[in-house]
């Protein structure tokens, strides 16, 4: 297994063997490619260094989680691998990304935004209707016919385990629902899109353990159509449901493995204090 | 007051501390109640007196002073027709311009400006508010009037005039259009404050969203932002289109003066606010005084009306299924 440290400047070799699920070829993906190889990634808002050279490859259909104190960067490094960031303006990215071979920063920023779709801290439904909410991408996409729109509907709620809970009030406002199925109607609407990567920001921080429960039980349910990349401050939730987790501290990344070995035996003494409750 | 351990011991501190605040709790209520009275006591005040005023103007023409034309302070012959004609006109053309343009700028100012330019260019904005509605008037007869006649007029005359009456008028450059014109900038930083707030107060997480989806910028602010914002931007129209109705002095010079129903924008004619302005000076007779307050009585009549509607839009359009895409 090989542990990537944010220092080294070349990237070990995405380990093979035991790496997640079977990999097989659908819809046309490169089997085996990692879905982002960051090499040497730094980030500025104006002068300040919010990342420091990032390298890490996020394999493909598992669950990779950022952990990390507040401040420390993993929000913002999630935001760079859909260029979110650049909704701010004064940012700089330095350092490459790839998803898949291509260089993400030369990607148009509308395809990019589709094949990578994002799931938000605060569940933010439009204030439409539960189906308009889902074929809102899709509608500006291109054209749809009413039923594919409706299969589109129901396959995306179903990923997202919302389908039988608003089965029967699809016509009826999103903004009716509770905060936990508002947020699985944000990863519905982000699915319908049916993107190779879902980017969660901290998706259960506003949910009580029920509604946290049910999102992350649909989280490993999605590992088998595109990969995962969650920020949490939980870390219970990083080793439930992440395959692979990472530790940033203060814009580096201290440490990236499997999560077994980030939560039982962490090689670094940064990630020991943090995970056992020392600091952070 | 009572202290927190006389509180514990014994009720009776409490008792008084909670009456005190009861007679004060009676005081607030009865100020507060008594401002309200005298506000709607104003209002129907105002409508009193126009009514009074009215009065023989309303016996002698009755509603027919509404639909006709013709002044003729000689034979005391009136009809408010025109007047009405044209407040709506030189409102709704001044809604128009000034609706467009101060809706980009909103969007502009908010969305598109880089923020150290978007505090000194509101701040800019907000200024044409403070300027007084006579230098506004100034500046439209000695200024923007010729201007119009020398450029827009006579290129409406020469290109549309064949083709459409309504722009086939003589370019005096004092009129409707000048009017309209002058009307548009002083409605400007109405809409554009306005609509900025409204803009601003767009949730970050409504627009993350739709970037997230992949909306381009333009498509944010088309699709999420305006249709989130619209409440507020339709607020912001309503209270221009209440000073549109009303603004008297800006229009009373720039308007040109005319008795008439206006056949094309580039005519002289009047508002009910600058007919009144215009031609209280001429008063001549009882009947003539009466017909004016009569405008007068109208005018407060549209605007009490629009603002109803005003209300009545906005609350339908508040609804939860509202937001359009």
């Amino acid at each position: 297994m090989s542990l990537i440290m944010s220092a080294s400047p070349k990237l070990p070799q995405a380990s093979v063997p035991d790496m997640g699920p079977n990999l097989t070829s659908i819809d046309g993906r490169d089997p085996g490619k990692p879905a982002f190889s960051v090499s040497n990634l730094n980030f500025y808002y104006g002068t300040h260094q919010a990342l420091d050279e990032i390298s890490l490859m996020i394999e493909d259909r598992i669950v990779t989680a950022l952990i990390g104190p507040s401040g420390c960067g993993k929000s913002t490094f999630l935001r760079t691998l859909n260029r979110m960031y650049e909704v701010v303006p004064n940012t700089r990215a330095t350092g490459s990304i790839l998803l898949r071979s291509e260089d993400l920063f030369s990607i148009d920023l509308t395809q990019l935004r589709r094949r990578v779709g994002m799931a938000f801290q605060t569940a933010n439904p439009f204030p439409k209707s539960i189906f308009d909410n889902v074929t809102y991408g899709p509608k500006i996409q291109g054209d749809f016919s009413r039923a594919e729109l409706s299969d589109l509907v129901e396959e995306s709620l179903r990923r997202a385990a919302l389908w039988d809970e608003v089965k029967d009030k699809l016509h009826k406002s999103a903004l009716g629902l509770s905060g936990g199925q508002q947020q699985r109607l944000c990863i519905a609407r982000a699915l319908a899109l049916k993107p190779e990567v879902l980017l969660l920001d901290e998706p259960c921080s506003a949910l009580d353990p029920i509604s946290t429960a049910k999102i992350e039980e649909l989280i490993v349910g999605l590992k088998d159509t595109c990969a995962i990349v969650i920020v949490t401050h939980n870390m219970q939730q990083a080793a439930r449901v992440a395959d692979f987790t990472g530790f940033f501290l203060m814009g580096k990344l201290i440490e990236f493995d499997r999560s077994t070995v980030i939560f039982e035996k962490p090689k670094r003494k940064e990630t020991e204090d943090y995970i056992t409750g020392r600091f952070g | 007051m009572a202290t927190a351990t006389a509180d514990v011991l014994t009720s009776r501190p409490q008792n008084e501390a909670r009456s005190r605040s009861n007679r004060g709790d009676q005081i607030y209520l009865a100020v507060v109640t008594s401002i309200v009275w005298v506000v709607l006591a104003i209002f129907a005040g105002i409508f009193v007196v126009l009514v009074t005023g009215a009065w023989p103007a309303f016996k002698r023409f009755g509603l027919g002073f509404i639909v006709h034309t013709g002044w003729d302070p000689v034979h005391l012959v009136f009809g408010a027709l025109p007047f009405i004609v044209g407040t709506v006109l030189v409102a709704v053309g001044a809604m128009i311009l000034a609706g467009g343009v101060g809706l980009l700028t909103a969007v502009c100012v908010t969305e598109v400006l880089p923020r150290w330019l978007q505090g000194p260019v509101t701040w800019l904005i907000e200024m044409l508010a403070f300027i007084p509605s006579v230098v506004y008037g100034l500046f439209g007869l000695l200024v923007l009037a010729p201007l119009l006649q020398r450029t827009v007029e006579m290129w409406l005359m020469i290109h549309l005039g064949p083709r459409i009456s309504f722009f086939n008028g003589a370019p005096y450059g004092v009129g409707y259009l000048s009017a309209i014109v002058i009307l548009a900038v002083m409605l400007l930083p109405l809409i554009v404050t306005l609509s900025r707030e409204a803009l601003i107060l767009v949730p970050r997480e409504i627009k993350e969203a739709g970037y997230g989806l992949g909306l381009e910028r333009w498509s944010v602010v088309w699709h999420i932002s305006v249709p989130f914002a619209r409440n507020g931007i339709i607020g912001a129209f309503v209270l221009a289109l209440g000073r549109a109705l009303g603004e008297t002095i800006a229009v009373a010079m720039t308007i040109g003066g005319g008795f008439e129903l206006p056949k094309t924008i580039m005519d002289q004619g009047y508002t009910l606010a600058s007919v009144i302005a215009n031609e209280f000076n001429e008063v001549s007779s009882n009947m003539y005084l009466s017909a004016l307050i009569y405008c007068g009585l109208i005018l407060f009549v549209i605007t009490v009306i629009v603002n109803i509607l005003a209300y009545f839009i906005v609350r339908r359009l508040s609804g939860i299924h509202g937001f359009k895409a």
